[in-house]
């Protein structure tokens, strides 16, 4: 579901939980910052990754290309929330 | 308008630019000296280091003239004196640790010969030289030099030639993705052009450079491009030049034709993104960690290796799985020290290899092994077919993507040894090792995406019961590969199944292989529990350790290396210690390989990979065509067991040599069938070394031998050598050919033997009962019975049956040879020659002559006939241990000797 109020708080709100729930439970939510590595430090695999792609364009709305599943745009919560915010930005 | 006097366009005056030209002249003419001396020293290859230095260093003293000389020369000037001065004023404690450590790593690698010559006498000194270098520049030249380096790098180990043309294809082919054109049209260029150095690569002498260039080119650009050409057709903003030259001219791939596929954006992504004093560092304690999985994999390489045809027993089993598994450490040592080195320029790439023998499942193993590799195929073959097909399912996109990945991974497997090697190597068992691999891993991820949620890296052994698991699931995932690498090393499926026919194993055995997978658990929980320690970001920053323990650490474990291989120190510990680590420092190829190389000669050897890592060397700078005299056409084949012989009046020219036979197809000089009055006549029975493979007529220790004898003042009986040696002849074809000898009335027969004698004795057999054609000797059919071997048993499990009767097949040949030689009055002599190639046993000649002694021959030892020479220079080129017409020189020299001084002999004056 497309949300067109999505500020940036609100879409890291929604990845950290994500990111928490599904690929780190029974984690500390305080050791999961917005640099954390996700894909270089063994979080986020290619399964993964496809994962969080799918959870976002549900969303949000958005629709993500194969060649944007990267290191680049999936590596932290910073950088994710980044790619929303550019895709939202796109579509208005 | 006009200047004022003085000044320049752009407003500064000529004085003020005065020092920059002249600093500029002072580089172009260190630049053009360097290179003038270079080419009038007439090397006839590249830059020595000392040239290398003055080269380069004449670059950056002409570009950092050119800068002060410049418009912005009071800017440039201050950056440049910042470039210089600050590593020194900024914690220059760092930068001598990183540089002690640098220089310990020249030390190791040469004192244990890493790799290469060109690698440890020139590609690392020049490395060390441009790390200095590199670290005082200004960031903005930073990757300009890293270029310059790389290119001078490439003259150092090609030559300036090749190198030429080295640097020409790969510029032409890039230039091509750079077209004004539409992106389809450059692709299609693209592809035309590798179609045309394909047909190249398949025929080398047809392409106008060197085959040296060929394994070097084809790294470069085999999937470099790919994935250069995937990242510039979704690129956001325009490219710099100088990423894609460094790029495709990274430093040690001159080297290292087996090179990660290092990935474009992640190669810009990560260039000085974290402070470069730790980069380097951490690129430090990954060439440590190569170092140790090279040294790893030689001991393994050397001692661990065994022959398919030596798996007799359950032990025997788990040590051919373990070693063959176990030769991977070449490519991850390897693939660490490359990116080591190249973050020594700034370039943070990511790990390539992690842990990959403590893997807990196969989707974990396809995680931790060449990680490089399948971050590739993600990006340019999984997620493009994911994102395409998900719309009809996540599983059935998921199913499809991974297979076709593992396809692609198969055939691109062949492709890249294509054009390493020149040849394809498709094979079954290559096949069905990836369609294994790729089945094995959709069924985990299909297990994986239903579970749901995954657990946290380094969270499986929390728990006693969860560290359990985790060993039985890591134990359980190390024995499913380790058996399909095996399979993967064999040559068909059925060669990869007699590995298995083993008795039942002892207690002792048992034990062996329970002992072996505890071991595999415990270092799993072990690890596991160290990447919890280690959090996400330690994990992807390779440790937590700060920088000075991680210096301290790397530095001792480099002083023990080194310590560990220098002859001082290993003195006091005896002349036995003293000599095994002199030979682990020197490697040579192993037992398995040398063997496999003798049989390589005249079997079209095909089947030289990753899995026999020295061996592929070796034939990546063969000549793909006219290598083998023996292919040639001088061998006819023929319908029963002698299987082949020589024709007569053959000849060819090729490599430089000439080889002809004469009518009766001996490769020797013509002679009458009954000898000369007064002439003693000696026949001389052997394999290719006897017959002069590796030299031209005349230059083979026969002829020169018996042309020495024909010189000899004095002499009243002429003495007449006949060389009835052929190529890869068996003992059974030896004997076979007796009544051909005899036809020539010899006053001797001499037979040369060598090491590999009962192993070629034992193929022979194998190899013409599976052709239908059983040995015409009762005893020997007999003895297949005993054994069990019969015509449709496959070859290894028949050489496997057949090992208990070498000596006896042996025996009997001897044996047969000296009674024919007795029956009509002829001295039966046996000489041991081998090749001039280092051999892992010593005193095989006495053992071997002591056999032949026993069944009546009298018998000559040749094996330290090269003593005090080194075998490289006796060989006849890299890929061939042939003596050449030195070696011959040194043979035929023993020869006469023997001939003219040995009472046994009794050769008439």
């Amino acid at each position: 579901m497309a949300d067109a109020k999505a500020t940036p708080e609100a879409v890291k709100a929604e990845v950290r939980k994500l990111i928490l729930e599904e690929f780190l439970p029974g984690t500390d939510p305080g050791e999961l910052t917005d640099a954390t590595p996700l894909i270089t430090g063994g979080i986020l695999d290619s399964l993964g990754t496809v994962k969080v792609v799918a959870a976002l364009e549900d969303r949000y709305g958005i629709e993500i290309q194969a060649h944007e599943a990267s290191v680049t745009h999936f590596n932290s919560v910073a950088d994710i929330v980044s790619l929303v915010q550019a895709k939202l930005k796109t579509r208005q | 308008m006009s200047a004022a006097p003085g000044a320049t366009a752009g407003g500064r005056p000529l004085r003020a630019r005065l020092p920059g030209l002249a600093l500029a002249a002072v580089g172009i003419a260190g630049f053009a000296g360097g290179v003038a001396a270079d080419r009038l020293a007439g090397h006839g290859t590249g830059f020595g280091l000392a040239r290398a230095a003055v080269v380069l260093v004449g670059l950056v003293l002409a570009v950092a003239g050119v800068e002060l000389a410049s418009d912005a020369g009071a800017e440039r000037a201050r950056e440049w004196r910042d470039a210089l001065v600050g590593p020194l004023t900024k914690a220059p404690a760092r930068l001598a640790a990183v540089l002690g450590q640098l220089v310990l790593f020249a030390l190791v690698v040469r004192l244990f010969q890493v790799e290469s010559p060109a690698f440890y006498r020139l590609l690392v000194p020049l490395t060390v030289f441009g790390f200095v270098v590199h670290h005082f520049l200004p960031a903005r030249q930073r990757l300009g030099f890293f270029i310059a380096l790389s290119v001078v790098g490439v003259v150092m180990v090609l030559g300036f030639t090749n190198a030429l043309w080295l640097l020409a294809l790969v510029l032409a082919v890039v230039s091509l993705a750079h077209l004004p054109v539409r992106f389809w049209l450059r692709v299609a260029l693209i592809l035309a052009a590798a179609v045309a150095l394909a047909v190249l690569r398949a025929h080398p002498q047809r392409a106008p450079w060197s085959i040296a260039i060929w394994p070097v080119l084809g790294s470069i650009l085999m999937f470099r491009l790919i994935v250069y050409l995937y990242d510039l057709r979704h690129a956001t903003g325009p490219g710099d030049v100088r990423f894609t030259l460094a790029y495709f001219l990274l430093l040690p791939n001159v080297v290292f034709p087996l090179f990660p596929v290092v990935d474009f954006a992640t190669f810009r992504r990560t260039y000085y993104d974290q402070d470069a004093v730790a980069t380097y560092q951490r690129g430090l304690q990954w060439i440590l960690r190569g170092l140790v999985q090279l040294l790893i994999y030689r001991l393994i390489y050397q001692y661990g290796t065994i022959a398919p045809t030596d798996v007799v027993s359950l032990g025997a089993l788990v040590r051919y799985l373990l070693a063959t598994f176990g030769l991977y450490l070449r490519v991850s040592g390897d693939f660490h020290l490359v990116v080591g080195m190249l973050h020594l320029f700034g370039f943070g790439l990511p790990e390539t290899n992690h842990l990959y023998y403590l893997a807990s499942s196969f989707t974990d193993f396809w995680r931790r092994i060449n990680i490089y590799w399948k971050d590739f195929m993600m990006k340019v073959v999984f997620y493009p077919v994911y994102f395409r097909l998900r719309k009809r399912g996540d599983t059935a996109a998921l199913v499809t993507g991974t297979l076709i990945v593992f396809g692609i991974t198969w055939m691109t497997h062949s492709y890249q040894w294509f054009w390493i090697l020149g040849r394809w190597l498709l094979s079954w068992t290559d096949g069905l090792f990836w369609a294994a691999l790729g089945v094995l891993l959709v069924a985990n991820s299909l297990l994986e995406k239903r579970a749901g949620r995954r657990r946290p890296p380094g969270s499986a052994s929390a728990t006693f019961r969860g560290a359990a698991l985790l060993a039985a699931r890591t134990a359980g995932t190390f024995t499913v590969i380790c058996l399909l690498w095996s399979m993967w090393g064999s040559p068909t499926p059925g060669d990869w199944l007699d590995l298995f026919r083993v008795p039942t194993p002892t207690p002792a055995e048992l034990a062996l292989v329970f002992g072996v997978l505890l071991a595999i658990g415990a270092a799993a929980v072990l690890a596991d529990r160290r990447e919890r320690r280690l959090g996400a970001a330690g994990r992807a920053a390779s440790g937590t350790l700060a920088f000075g323990p991680r210096a301290a650490v790397t530095a001792a474990g480099l002083v023990v290396l080194w310590l560990a291989g220098s002859p001082w120190a290993t003195a006091p510990l005896g002349p036995g210690a003293q000599r095994a680590m002199r030979e682990f420092r020197f490697p040579e190829l192993s037992r398995r390989d040398l063997a496999t190389m003798q049989r390589g000669y005249y079997e079209n050897l095909i089947n030289v990979s990753a899995q026999n890592g020295e061996l592929w060397k070796l034939y990546a700078e063969r000549p793909t065509e006219g290598a083998d005299i023996w292919s040639a056409g001088v061998l006819k084949d023929r319908p029963d067991f002698l299987a082949k012989e020589m024709r007569p009046l053959f000849g060819i020219y090729q490599r430089g040599l000439t080889f002809r036979t004469n009518r009766w197809g001996m490769r020797d000089q013509d002679y009458a069938q009954d000898p000369p009055p007064d002439t003693y006549r000696i026949a001389l029975l052997g394999q290719s070394y006897v017959a002069g493979d590796g030299v031209s007529d005349g230059e083979t220790f026969e002829a020169l031998a018996e042309s020495r004898l024909a010189r000899e003042p004095g002499r009243r009986t002429h003495v007449e050598i006949l060389n009835f040696a052929v190529g890869s002849y068996s003992l059974l074809q030896q004997l076979l050919i007796m009544d051909r000898v005899f036809s020539f009335h010899p006053d001797a027969v001499y037979l040369v033997g060598g090491p590999g004698d009962p192993g070629r004795a034992r193929l022979h057999l194998v190899q013409q009962l599976r052709r239908g054609v059983p040995p015409p000797w009762p005893y020997l059919q007999g003895l297949l019975d005993r054994a069990g071997v019969n015509a449709s048993m496959r070859e290894n499990a028949a050489l496997i049956r057949l090992r208990p009767y070498s000596d006896s097949i042996v025996d009997w040949t001897y044996a047969q040879i000296v009674a024919e030689c007795r029956q009509r009055g002829v001295k039966p002599v046996w000489i041991y020659l081998s090749l001039p190639q280092p051999s892992p046993d010593t005193g095989v000649g006495t053992a071997m002559a002591a056999q032949a002694r026993a069944q009546g021959f009298v018998t000559l030892d040749w094996e330290y006939v090269y003593a005090g020479h080194d075998l490289k220079t006796l060989q006849a080129s890299p890929w061939d241990f042939h003596p050449n017409a030195e070696g011959h020189r040194l043979i035929a020299e023993r020869f006469y000797r023997d001939l003219t001084e040995d009472p046994e002999l009794a050769v008439p004056k």
